[in-house]
């Protein structure tokens, strides 16, 4: 018997200190370490997913588009993931109109990791920006048909003008980030750009997004639309018109502007040389200038209604009052000012 | 040990029993529910997941259509196809116009009227 109790409390006491191992290890791991733990788990599980806010749009009076966004698409590939190379590349070059080599080189593309201590496929490689969402849709059931893993879309936006090279020094543009550059673009960039959300995304080892686990989210908000006082029937007759004028007189450079007097409200504006603001290649600086408001130019004869309008307000003259015009020139501080002459 | 003994000594305690039975039934039954609510937390989450894509999906396919209504319907485009001859204008004749002649000036209409420094004169 006393052999027996020995056993057992020999057993308990192991199973004691077992326990208290456990326990220590468990304090140590819970409590001590349990930070640091917390903080790695939630850098290889959470993820921070930016929600993109759309850039507004822009109208004339009567509410025509003038500038919008189109969705697009990147296509981003994880080396890591893929597995049948040649295939992929095979499938992609056609639709993204790029060469099998250059996709296949792009795929194998390699980085070096320092944990690693040796060069692995690298995880983020830009195969194309702005393919637009029909081929990429048609792109996605391909690979999903054929089982080929590794590639993904990310959303995109491409500022679109309907009009082309209508008003577009007075639109202006955005560079490749969606930032405005010229005209309204620049000058309501801070109205039509919105403000971008987040949400904070946990994934499962495979990768899936584990939806209950969401955790905290700020809907994005999209950019404030511009309406503008132009009116684009009154700018193609204006458009009409410079260009007719520039085929007839063949200028350095032409502008018009059309304006409610009432008001002073712009309803159209135009200048040439012009170009096509869906043009993504350079444009010479020359042609995006917008002359109607950047060039000083003297206001020659337009000027001489408000001089004749103030005269005849303040009773100076009459409209049949004759003015002596100096014989064709005048004479001011030692100058010399004559009227203009046509060649 | 007599038979009366022995029977007090084998006797099985129903009520101890079930009471234990129905602890852990209602353990069981707790654990199943709470495999069974994450279960379904789970399923509904992989269901706004799908409904979340679904969407995102016609949202993207309405702005798609929408910027393509937006360049068949520009200014540029009517002048496009209006300069093609895939549109006809045909031009008012002058006879179908009606003239509508401004209203005769009143009284003083032709007089020159100061606009300005009306009141300083005063």
């Amino acid at each position: 018997m006393r052999s027996a109790k020995t056993r057992a409390l020999v057993t308990c006491c192991i199973l004691a200190g077992c326990f208290t191992i456990f326990s220590f290890r468990l304090v140590h791991l819970q409590v001590t370490m349990g930070q640091e733990y917390a903080e790695k788990a939630a850098d290889r599980n959470i993820e921070k997913q930016i929600i993109y806010a759309k850039r507004g749009i822009i109208q004339d009076v009567n509410g025509e588009l003038l500038a919008q966004n189109e969705p697009m698409r990147t296509i981003i590939a994880d080396g890591s993931l893929i597995e049948r190379f040649e295939e992929t590349a095979a499938l992609l070059a056609g639709p993204l109109e790029m060469k099998t080599g250059v996709v296949l080189e792009k795929l194998r593309t390699k980085r070096f990791s320092k944990t690693a201590n040796r060069s692995l496929p690298s995880k983020y490689i830009v195969l194309k920006r702005k393919v637009s969402e029909r081929v990429a849709t048609a792109l996605q059931k391909e690979l999903r048909a054929q089982h080929l893993r590794g590639i993904a879309f990310k959303p995109d936006s491409e500022r679109i003008y309907p009009n082309g090279q209508m008003l577009c020094h007075v639109i202006g543009a955005v560079n490749s980030e969606g930032e405005g550059l010229e005209g309204i673009e620049k000058t309501f960039d801070h109205h039509l750009r919105g403000h971008d959300g987040f949400r904070y995304t946990e994934h499962d080892p495979s990768g899936n997004e584990i939806v209950p686990y969401r955790g905290q989210e700020r809907a994005p908000r999209d950019g404030f639309g511009v309406r503008l006082t132009i009116d684009m029937r009154l700018q193609s007759i204006v458009e009409d018109e410079l260009d007719a004028a520039v085929q007839e007189f063949r200028p350095k450079m032409i502008t018009c502007i059309l304006m409610r007097p009432q008001t002073g409200e712009i309803l159209a504006m135009a200048s040439r040389p012009h170009f096509d603001l869906n043009q993504k290649t350079e444009v010479p600086l020359e042609h995006r200038k917008n002359r109607a408001i950047t060039d000083m130019v003297e206001p020659g004869s337009t000027f001489k209604i408000v001089p004749v309008a103030g005269a005849l307000a303040e009773r100076a003259v009459r409209p049949d009052t004759l003015i002596f015009c100096e014989n064709g020139y005048y004479s001011w501080c030692r100058l010399r000012i004559t009227k203009a002459t046509r060649n | 040990m007599s038979t009366n003994r022995r029977r007090h000594a084998n006797v099985v305690p129903v009520a101890s029993i079930a009471s234990w039975v129905v602890v852990a039934i209602f353990a069981c039954a707790a654990g199943l529910g709470y495999v069974h609510c994450k279960n379904q937390l789970h399923a509904n989450g992989r269901k706004i997941q799908e409904q979340e894509r679904e969407l995102k999906a016609l949202i993207t396919e309405t702005s798609v259509v929408r910027s393509k209504i937006a360049s068949l319907s520009s200014t540029a485009e009517l002048r496009r196809r209006l300069n093609s001859g895939f549109i006809k204008l045909v031009p008012i004749p002058d006879s179908s116009i009606v003239r509508i002649h401004s209203p005769a000036p009143g009284e003083g209409a032709s007089e020159l009227r100061a606009v300005s420094n009306e009141r300083t004169r005063e």
